[in-house]
């Protein structure tokens, strides 16, 4: 059996799957060249791999193809990968079970007050604005874990692609704000810092807080569990 | 050419990434099955059938306690696809710059004020009551 008879089998051509691999090939690329960046320039958030792959690839399809949506269709393996992906923050969230069972409320108050306004308030700006439907029910899902996100707004009539912008620029404000916000309440606690960065800033601020302090990063992943989780049930059985 | 011990790693290597990738895709479609009956997104329910089989088994299989790290470390780039849909959006994020900007950095400060406050006042209490 020839390549060509099994691509024709799957409703592809060869020329499909070159595409693919060549665009599946440039966004390996340039993830690579993202994350060395970040290393480079010690994690600053605006040095983000999120920001600086996009970027990157979206300068390529300009030079390339220029047509986006294309190269989205060509991406799609990769796109679907992410779902499965996101299956494995089981593991996190396993992980993060003792703390919740030693501090039940306690840790659960903090995360489910900040659930809650996050994307209340942002969700009332822009229902006061007068914004687009689709665009309030995207906001709503600025403060979880981007892919939770994403299926989230989808599932919503949202928009899964600015759901996920939305929730990048969310995170990386979360970390550049944190060192004001300590400050003007005058608490730096390692666990509040963590329940703060995991429950509005989701994964980038998790991040962030793993370099804070060992503790901070375990109350940060646990935060993102039960915010990701609580709200992306919440909205879906509301609103879904 | 490779020194025996060195294939033999490679070659586990490999076999406990083919593990994981069928374990999490196994549940993904798991999951998205699960969406007909209850209404909640393909990766929520694939995670949930996940954690059950930990709580079950009582433990994370080495397997997958080595791998999805790996993976959940390069998240990033799989999220790329999807947001280059921003791009055709721009015009429309021009039009409601001022609404994204207070949306997103107002709400996202006043949140973080008031995660910090409620926690402080509830940990501080578990502090004081454990000395």
């Amino acid at each position: 059996m020839s390549l060509s008879s099994v691509s024709s089998a799957f409703g592809l051509t060869l020329s499909d799957i070159s595409h693919a691999a060549m665009w599946i090939v440039i966004l390996v690329l340039c993830y690579g060249f993202a994350i060395r960046l970040a290393k480079w320039t010690n994690q600053h958030v605006l040095a983000h791999p999120i920001l600086i792959t996009t970027t990157l690839v979206l300068t390529f399809t300009q030079l390339i193809e220029p047509d986006v949506q294309r190269v989205m269709t060509h991406l799609h393996p990769i796109k679907y990968l992410l779902g499965p992906l996101t299956v494995g923050l089981a593991l996190p969230v396993y992980n993060q079970l003792p703390i919740l069972r030693q501090l039940g409320v306690k840790v659960l108050l903090p995360i489910a007050v900040g659930g809650l306004f996050a994307p209340l308030s942002a969700f009332s700006v822009l229902y006061l604005l007068d914004a687009e439907p689709a665009w309030q029910l995207t906001i709503l899902t600025k403060s979880i874990t981007t892919p939770f996100a994403m299926d989230t707004a989808t599932m919503l009539g949202g928009i899964a692609g600015l759901a996920a912008v939305f929730n990048i620029i969310t995170g990386m404000i979360g970390v550049m704000a944190l060192p004001s916000v300590n400050r003007w309440l005058q608490i730096n606690d390692d666990k509040a810092n963590g329940l703060v960065l995991g429950t509005i800033a989701h994964g980038i601020g998790t991040s962030k807080a793993v370099l804070l302090s060992e503790q901070a990063g375990a109350f940060a992943s646990l935060a993102l569990c039960v915010n990701g989780v609580g709200t992306a049930i919440v909205l879906s059985v509301l609103l879904g | 050419m490779l020194s025996k011990p060195r294939v033999y790693t490679l070659f586990q290597h490999l076999v406990q990434h083919i593990g994981t990738l069928i374990v999490l895709i196994g549940a993904y479609e798991l999951g998205d099955v699960a969406s007909a009956i209850i209404p909640l997104p393909a990766t929520i329910n694939g995670l949930f059938i996940l954690l059950l089989v930990f709580v079950v088994y009582g433990k994370v299989p080495q397997f997958l306690n080595t791998v999805i790290p790996v993976y959940l470390g390069h998240m990033s780039m799989f999220f790329v696809p999807a947001i280059m849909a921003v791009w055709l959006f721009q015009q429309a994020v021009y039009d409601h710059w001022l609404a994204l900007v207070l949306a997103l950095v107002l709400t996202t400060i006043a949140s973080m004020v008031l995660v910090m406050w409620v926690s402080n006042k509830l940990l501080k209490a578990t502090d004081n009551t454990s000395r």
